[in-house]
């Protein structure tokens, strides 16, 4: 809601000036959002008379007016040819600048020197886009002030009007705000409108069919209008509040509803094909073309306003194109209505329009100030167009809405503030905001006023008057502790855990969206199964990722297009998938890879590797406790030769892989990237989650490697399992201290180095003793899995 | 031989030795087994018995004098090989660090996790729940129907009509209550959605949202929780102020703002007295019990805290931009 403050000031006379203003309505609740100026106009505008007009003696199209402002008579070149002695012009002096952002400089124009400029309205910031220099038409004394008399250069209050608040959605509104804050009274204009013989009830018949969408219809004619521009003051108004200006009547039914925040509409009742006016529901199917010009199918249920056979409007969204205000309209039946707000709210949602009207209505406008508000638009109308309005009004109540007293409670003020505010205090609040009072044993009995919907329940006046009250009046009060509370729960713990182990191995955390583009999904074709999204935010952002790997290559990508070619990251998010209707999401961690291991080492040249990232896995399992079995396994996106699948006691738990070579082009990445997922929920409950005791060895212990010719496509963890089954007890650990492949190894082949740790927890072992045990295990190995010894 | 050429020369030989190998050489040269010395040592059988003592004296003093020579010589020696050594196992320590890669958090959770922090150590518990909510969780039961104005305000994502992303964490707090019974304090942390994309808004963003419920629940004690917070996260001197504003799920509701240096007033979060409404939706009873709630966009505090001015680097997640926390 924008309110020019001269506007504001005209219904209540109050000291505080611009900024007082904007901070009392910003900590009550309506929010000063902007103060600023409508019109970017520095200089000099003034009122001219167009003394005389010549051809320009050296161009057809231009002409050499003298235009006098009373104190001086300047030389104007002009290119309007409608400009004609006697105009009363705005005249922009040298060194003015317009809203166009033209400065006014005098010019030689083709031999004549041009010494000011006349302006249009769209130089003034009144139009979008104008034809002919402005003429005004009211009396106003030549040499005036344009933009200091019209107040253009005033401060304009942008107000953010909370959805409980549509009567702050008017100029009177915030006046009463301001006048409830400060208790300086505010006053409305009193209307005075001229009536002719003829009753209303016999030019216009009023049936409201549809009672639930329309509560009240209120009706009266002014005849023998004459719609007109309307005058510069109205422009000034209408423009700086945010609304264009159109002509006289339509400008006079937007003053009102900016005023009293009620919506009105002015039909040309000769367009009407009776004179009755049937509020019914909209049938499916019905179509209406609106005063946009665009035409709109209903969808049944709205709000029709009709003249018994055609549609003349959609009630309280907008008027109906074959019935609006035309600059020949002679006679206007005037519409002031009430509408049911879920109504309104869900017809233009049908529509899928959203009006100043309707923004109201939506919100809930006083359903009894029709006639108040019928009086001043009739005033308007008179006053900018003439006419005489007929007698009475036709008011029609299909319901009255109802209005409940509330029991509103001192204590329960005191409980819910925390401060107990003077019971006089509380009455000149009730005051100060129109709500009729009346005091019983436990507080106050209250009647709301009409403009009011927001306020139903106790709750609701207790925040009245904790606003105007001022919540800087409270004091803090320090909280009690709740006893039972446990801070976080195992599982963010165990979140946090593996966060604190990811970062310790190198990894970056990174957050990405959770939705990823299906068509990028399609073409890598890592689970096709996916969640889309009704309405995405864009084309590339269209379904939920079913795998972190989508989210976390992009990234990498980024940055290995912004140069940085060294880089692991992680993400815990969660994933999408569905499950019949239902959507499963899961907590996933996914991790991701490339180039050097260590960047920053110059000790240390090694690249990420399928069993680098493997190594981070391993040292999280054994950890949380979790042996891990992994499955040479085809997924789509990564490269067969070094992909597998995570299984823990016979579960998938997740995968680890090299990126498939056309994925990464895809990318533009062109170094091996390795990822992994792994699903946190499955770990999470397979983990220990207490680690068993073993206690420090009092012994020494032995070690023995020994390397095996390993064939490709051989699965080294049976060497592994074989030593352990073999050595039995004194075999404390198996591990690899070295893969090779190259010079001295046969081709498709590797040399896996193993270690194995031999202790026993009663003895010092023998050197014989280990030496023969280990010897049975390495022939167990040749033997039993048909591979040789290398040394 | 002489004596005394034999000294001659051992002393200048023994001036050139250089190390300790040469000296060892020279050692077994002369004094060794088969050495120089030795030998004539042996030899004194053979000289008449009248000139053994004086010849044998002369040839011990020599020995005397050599040996000690050469303990000289050897210590000399050692201090220089031991130097030599010792300039071997040189540094510059001027030369940066071999450093190992270590990770670095993501400033957006870095921030998230600060805010936790605070709240778990005012008692708060920390609850979590789906990121795809049905419209009761998300609006209804938050007092926010579908005729309501203020839906508009949370520009959804979809998947049907009844199922979404949530726009806040507020769902978790209505699932909390339906589940355990007042008195409770709980923080939701958590990603939520919202259709904006700009240098201010990101469709999917974090969110804490805070619930306290128990007897006698004022708005003095969200003022102090609030207070509490803001000088934890942004200092001792940080203000806080309460501005009226309007939620549905609370009343009465307030835009809540924090005092800069430098920058006056800026809002970080929303607030207020959880809406009787609410506790009656969960089966709680609003004359017995009440409450505030409070929620805030962590990415806005992470900006404010950090000075970061693009709220589009969270998502962009360069490395040398995550190096920096």
């Amino acid at each position: 809601m924008k309110i020019p403050l001269s506007w504001l000031r005209e219904y209540i006379d109050i000291d505080w000036d611009v900024e007082k203003i904007a901070s009392e309505l910003t900590m009550s609740g309506n929010n000063v959002e902007d103060v600023y100026k409508a019109f970017d106009l520095e200089g000099k505008i003034v009122v001219g008379r167009v003394e005389s007009v010549e051809k320009h003696p050296n161009s057809g199209k231009l002409l050499v007016c003298k235009v006098n402002t009373g104190d001086k008579v300047y030389t104007v070149v002009a290119g309007d040819p409608t400009i004609k002695m006697g105009d009363i012009v705005p005249l922009a002096l040298e060194g003015t600048k317009l809203h166009t952002g033209l400065v006014v400089k005098p010019l030689k124009i083709k031999g004549v020197l041009s010494e000011a400029m006349m302006c249009s309205l769209e130089e003034l910031g009144l139009e979008e886009k104008s034809e002919t220099i402005y003429r005004f038409r009211e009396d106003i004394p030549l040499g005036t002030n344009v933009v200091t008399f019209f107040k253009m250069d005033e401060p304009v209050l942008d107000i953010e009007v909370t959805p409980n608040r549509p009567d702050c959605l008017s100029v009177i509104g915030i006046a009463r705000e301001l006048s409830a804050l400060s208790g300086v009274p505010y006053k409305k204009p009193e209307p005075r409108l001229t009536e002719g013989e003829e009753e209303t009830s016999d030019v216009v018949k009023v049936m409201i069919d549809d009672t639930e969408g329309c509560t009240r219809y209120t009706a009266k004619v002014v005849r023998g209008i004459e719609v007109k521009d309307s005058p510069f003051w109205m422009k000034v108004r209408l423009v700086a509040s945010g609304v264009r200006s159109i002509n006289t009547v339509v400008d006079a039914t937007n003053y009102v509803m900016l005023e009293t925040g009620h919506p009105v509409h002015a039909f040309d009742l000769n367009l009407l094909k009776r004179g009755t006016v049937v509020v019914r529901k909209a049938r499916s199917g019905e179509k209406v073309v609106l005063l946009d010009e665009k035409e709109y199918t209903l969808k049944g249920g709205e709000t029709l306003i009709t003249d018994g056979e055609s549609i003349i409007a959609v009630g309280g969204i907008m008027g109906a194109e074959n019935s609006g205000i035309k600059g020949d309209t002679k006679d206007v039946l005037l519409e002031v209505a009430h509408f049911d707000h879920v109504r309104i709210r869900r017809s233009r949602k049908n529509l899928g329009i959203n009006t100043e009207s309707s923004y109201r209505f939506e919100r809930g406008v006083d359903p009894e100030n029709n006639l108040y508000v019928m009086e001043r638009l009739v005033e308007l109308i008179q006053k900018l167009s003439g006419g005489v309005a007929t007698k009475g009004v036709v008011d029609v109540i299909a319901r009255k809405v109802e209005r409940k007293k509330i029991l509103v409670r001192k204590e329960r003020v005191e409980k819910i503030l925390g401060k107990k505010v003077e019971s006089g205090e509380i009455e000149r609040i009730f005051k100060g905001l129109e709500i009729s009072f009346e005091r019983v044993e436990k507080g106050w009995e209250v009647l709301p006023p009409s403009f009011r919907p927001d306020l139903e329940r106790e709750i609701d006046l207790i925040e009245e008057i904790g606003r105007i009250h001022g919540y800087d009046k409270i004091p803090s009060q320090p909280l009690s502790r709740l006893s039972d509370t446990i801070g976080w729960d195992d599982w963010r713990i165990f979140r946090k855990e593996l966060e604190e182990l990811m970062k310790g191995h190198g990894f970056d955390q990174v957050v990405t969206f959770s939705f990823v583009d299906s068509e990028k999904v399609e073409k890598v074709g890592l689970m096709d199964e996916t969640v889309k999204l009704l309405n995405p935010i864009s084309s590339d952002l269209d379904i939920m990722r079913p795998s972190l790997f989508y989210s976390l290559m992009d990234v990498l990508s980024g940055n290995y297009k912004r140069q940085n070619k060294n880089v692991k990251l992680f993400e815990i998010g969660k994933v999408f998938s569905k499950k019949g209707k239902d959507i499963v999401e899961v907590e996933k961690l996914g991790a991701i890879a490339v180039g050097l291991e260590n960047p920053e080492d110059y000790t240390d040249k090694r690249s990420v590797s399928f069993y680098s990232l493997k190594g981070v896995i391993d040292d999280i399992f054994e950890r949380m406790g979790v042996s891990a079995r992994y499955i040479p396994s085809k997924l789509k996106g990564f490269f067969d030769m070094r992909t597998a699948k995570i299984m823990v006691n016979n579960e998938e738990i997740g995968f680890l892989g090299m990126v498939d070579p056309d994925v990464l082009d895809m990318h533009d990445v062109k170094d091996e990237v390795y990822f992994f997922e792994i699903n946190l929920e499955t770990l999470y409950h397979l983990r220990e989650r207490v680690p068993k005791y073993e206690p420090t060895p009092k012994f020494p212990y032995i070690r023995r490697d020994v390397s095996f010719l390993v064939p490709f496509g051989f699965e080294s963890s049976r060497v592994n399992e074989e030593l352990k089954r073999v050595g039995k007890d004194l075999v404390e650990k198996v591990g690899v201290s070295d893969v090779y492949k190259g010079k001295g190894v046969p081709q498709d082949h590797m040399s896996v180095t193993f270690y194995v740790i031999f202790r026993s927890k009663d003895r010092t072992l023998t050197d014989d003793e280990v030496n023969d045990l280990f010897q049975k295990m390495v022939e167990s190995v040749e033997k039993n899995l048909g591979i040789k010894k290398r040394y | 031989m002489d004596l005394e050429v034999l000294e001659k020369e051992m002393f200048s030989k023994l001036k050139t030795i250089e190390d300790l190998q040469e000296l060892q050489k020279f050692r077994v040269e002369y004094l060794g087994k088969k050495g120089k010395i030795t030998q004539i040592l042996r030899s004194l059988g053979n000289l008449p018995k009248e000139e053994r003592p004086v010849v044998g004296r002369k040839i011990n003093e020599l020995k005397e004098k050599v040996l000690e020579a050469l303990e000289i010589k050897e210590k000399e020696l050692y201090e220089k090989e031991k130097e030599r050594k010792k300039k071997e196992l040189w540094v510059d320590v001027t030369i940066p660090g071999a450093r190992r890669k270590t990770g670095h958090s993501h400033p957006v959770l870095k921030t998230l996790h600060e805010i936790e922090m605070i709240f778990v150590s005012m008692g708060f518990d920390v609850v979590e729940g789906p990121e795809v909510e049905t419209t009761w969780y998300n609006f209804d039961a938050l007092n926010t129907p579908e005729w309501h104005p203020a839906r508009d305000e949370h520009d959804s994502f979809y998947f049907s009509e009844e199922l979404l992303l949530r726009t806040h964490t507020s769902p978790v707090q209505i699932r909390t209550m339906l589940k355990r019974k007042p008195p409770l304090a709980i923080i939701s942390p958590g990603r939520v959605y919202r259709r904006d994309y700009d240098a201010t808004h990101l469709p999917m963003f974090f969110q804490v949202e805070g619930l306290y419920v128990d007897r006698n629940v004022n708005v003095g004690h969200l003022k102090y929780t609030l207070e509490t917070f803001a000088e934890r996260i942004f200092g001792e001197n940080a203000k806080v102020r309460l501005k009226q504003s309007f939620f549905p799920f609370t009343e009465p509701s307030f835009e809540v703002d924090v005092f800069f240096p430098g920058y006056g007033w800026l809002e970080i979060l929303g607030a207020g007295m959880v809406d009787p409404a609410v506790f009656e939706n969960v089966g709680y009873d609003p004359e017995e019990w009440t409450g505030f709630a409070f929620g805030m966009g962590v990415e806005r505090i992470a900006m404010l805290k950090y000075g970061i001015t693009d709220i589009r680097e969270f998502v962009r997640n360069d490395v040398n931009f995550l190096s920096k926390y």
